[in-house]
């Protein structure tokens, strides 16, 4: 997947594009709005990644030229100010999603995932998950680890849910809150940390082979070591 | 800064001078109009004398011809400028008597005289008819209605001038008066500019006119720039001070990693320590940075017309399991169709964080209390707990930035939630309140303004 990256700060630039090759997408990074706009342009990027504050021409100039020309690539906002109204602003130029910095890199890596997922509507509609010997099934909400049935509560089945279709993707706590509980701001609390231990005592405390793991400071993944 | 008051000094003087030529102005406007109606009085009081005279005469005339025209003139001296003139239907001249060259020329014919008389009050002119188709004429220095008009002429310039002077004085009296506020005022703001007072008040008249408005509003607006950078000092105080901890620990944790003495796990270790320990700051800065702004109402709200319960629901969801696993019941007494309008993000944060902070200061065995119900025109969301309770004379300062009582040090938490809480629930224009008791609990109140129901 070919990522354009526009970005004026060296450090950041150059730990997302590292980070992004690590993942297996080809970053092409920009340091100014007009140089951005111009590779963003050209046939065959999947993905652009746009900090807000940029020397020359801004990223929602970019954004909006990009929009205003009938040019449909996903777009990942970057964004020193977590005000609200840069969120605002940034989605209604055209955005597809938002990030504040600091920004969790697992998060970023994660949204670009989902909205790449979605260019290519590659939907993830599948009705039975399986990892392992870990099954879940969408219709009759049924959850198997080898032959035994594990009983889960509506959250523990939703996050279990979340982290099979994410499956060997870190899902950050951020994420967790707004997709298991709808909350989009983070309430300082620990209640992810609480439904996954719990979670994690229903699927793994019994099997040697351990699928939930928590990678410290950055999030959760469901995943075969 | 002289020229500023160069430039009240001007305003003032402006002020003043347009006040005198006001006054000026409307005297004289006075002046003339009183003028014209005495002078049209007298004219008319004159004129009926005049015709009287005349009447005299023509009867003397009638009676003894010229001889008696001129034995009476003679001897009745209506006034001593006084002249009689006979003429024939041609207008020609046939018989004159005159004391003066001026009472000739006002008893003459206004076609014969050529130029007007000079303009004054006092000549009285009447002609009339006699036998043989004759005019007598008659013209006369009407001397009481010239000394009259002296006289009044002499008052007006009086008064005139005692009216001069005192508009001035009147005038400088009341625009220095006037303007005492507005010179109170600038050298107010010249002093806050220079030294950056912000304690520095106007003294304000009971009175509602718009400068005392204007002193109230200074003040107002001195008391509540005084207050905000008297939030913001502190916030940077409180940055500066307690961001400190978790920095050290940030770079102490690093360095121990760089200096490579442990192994690869205890350096991962270390990294992830840095990167939890950075998310809480951040987390800390995130909310200080709303609480300056709710403070200062710079807080944009996104208001809609809510669903209290709803939004106080999906809080007590969020917390339901963490309570239970830490054996704490949490009981919901949620009235629906409690309308509120407010920022839901915000309001969902209040909520979080009450529900938050009552579960965490709730010991296993205990239970909170969650009810949303309508009271009068307010919506109330009440949450009690049977924690530790707090203190009274630690009540009042629960909302302040950073308060934690000492009881509560060892638990997690920021301590900035109930400002946050606070400074949320006052931008939208409602109410927090605290009743407590050490060793029974808490309830935490949060009033907020209802939207009335829809049909």
């Amino acid at each position: 997947m070919h990522v354009v990256l526009i970005e004026d700060d060296q450090k950041i630039g150059a730990f997302v594009s590292q980070g992004l090759r690590e993942e297996g997408h080809v970053v092409t990074w920009a340091r100014n709005g007009d140089e951005g706009l111009e590779l963003a342009e050209r046939p065959g990027v999947d993905l652009a990644v746009v900090d807000l504050m940029l020397p020359g021409r801004d990223g929602l100039s970019v954004i909006r030229a990009l929009r205003d020309a009938k040019n449909s690539v996903p777009i990942i906002v970057l964004s020193a100010r977590a005000a609200v109204d840069d969120r605002v602003l940034g989605l209604e130029a055209g955005a597809d999603d938002y990030l504040t910095k600091p920004f969790s890199f697992a998060e970023l890596i994660a949204r670009v995932g989902a909205l790449m997922r979605r260019a290519s509507s590659d939907s993830i509609s599948a009705l039975r998950l399986q990892v392992a010997d870990l099954t879940l099934d969408i219709v009759s909400r049924r959850v198997r680890r080898g032959d035994r049935d594990i009983e889960l509560q509506a959250k523990e089945f939703t996050l279990l849910e979340y982290l099979m279709r994410n499956q060997g993707r870190v899902l950050s706590k951020t994420m967790i809150l707004s997709h298991v509980w709808d909350y989009h701001f983070d309430p300082q609390t620990n209640v992810v940390d609480v439904l996954v231990s719990r979670l994690r005592s229903k699927i793994d405390r019994d099997f040697p082979q351990k699928l939930i793991h928590t990678l410290r400071g950055v999030g959760y993944v469901l995943r075969v070591d | 800064m002289g020229h500023r008051s160069r430039a009240w000094r001007s305003l003032s003087a402006r002020l003043a001078l347009w006040y005198v030529v006001v006054t000026v102005v409307s005297f004289l406007l006075a002046a003339t109009v009183f003028a014209a109606r005495v002078r049209e009085s007298l004219e008319l009081a004159g004129n009926r004398s005049a015709s009287g005279v005349l009447e005299r005469y023509r009867q003397a005339f009638e009676a003894g011809g010229t001889t008696a025209l001129r034995s009476l003139f003679d001897c009745s001296p209506a006034s001593p400028q006084r002249a009689l003139r006979l003429t024939d239907e041609k207008d020609v001249e046939l018989f004159e008597l005159a004391s003066d060259d001026g009472s000739r020329r006002a008893a003459a014919s206004p076609e014969e005289r050529g130029k007007p008389l000079p303009p004054s009050p006092e000549w009285r002119v009447a002609r009339t008819a006699v036998s043989q188709q004759r005019t007598l004429s008659i013209a006369f220095r009407d001397e009481g209605s010239d000394e009259l008009w002296r006289r009044l002429r002499g008052t007006s310039i009086a008064i005139f001038g005692f009216g001069l002077a005192f508009a001035i004085l009147g005038a400088m009296f009341i625009t220095r008066r006037t303007l005492r506020p507005v010179t109170a005022l600038v050298s107010a703001t010249r002093r806050v500019v220079e030294s950056g007072d912000l304690a520095l008040r106007v003294d304000t008249r009971a009175s509602t006119d718009e400068l005392s408005q204007l002193s109230r509003l200074f003040n107002h607006m001195q008391s509540k720039n005084e207050e905000l950078v008297k939030a913001m000092r502190e916030s940077l105080d409180y940055v500066a001070h307690d961001l400190r901890t978790p920095l050290t620990r940030l770079r102490a944790g690093a360095e121990l990693a760089l200096r490579g003495a442990g192994s690869a796990e205890e350096s991962r270790e270390a990294l992830a320590d840095i990167v939890e320990e950075t998310d809480r700051v951040l987390g800390m800065l995130t909310t200080l940075t709303d609480i300056v702004e709710a403070e200062a109402g710079a807080m944009r709200l996104d208001r809609h017309d809510e669903d209290l319960g709803q939004i106080v629901r999906e809080a007590v969801e969020l917390y339901d399991f963490v309570a239970s696993e830490g054996g704490v019941a949490i009981v919901t007494h949620i009235d629906s169709g409690v309308s509120v309008h407010v920022d839901r993000r915000r309001i969902s944060q209040v909520a979080a964080n009450l529900v938050d902070n009552a579960v965490k200061y709730t010991p296993t065995g205990g239970r909170v209390e969650v009810s949303v119900v309508a009271d009068g025109g307010w919506g109330v969301l009440r949450i009690s707990d049977t924690g530790i309770g707090i203190a009274p004379e630690d009540q009042p300062r629960v909302w302040d930035r950073l308060f934690r009582a000492d009881r509560s040090r060892g638990e997690r938490g920021l301590g900035l939630g109930l400002s946050l809480v606070r400074a949320v629930v006052a931008v939208h224009g409602g109410l927090v309140r605290l009743e407590s008791e050490l060793g029974s609990g808490t309830t935490f109140e949060v009033h907020l303004a209802r939207t009335p129901a829809r049909e």
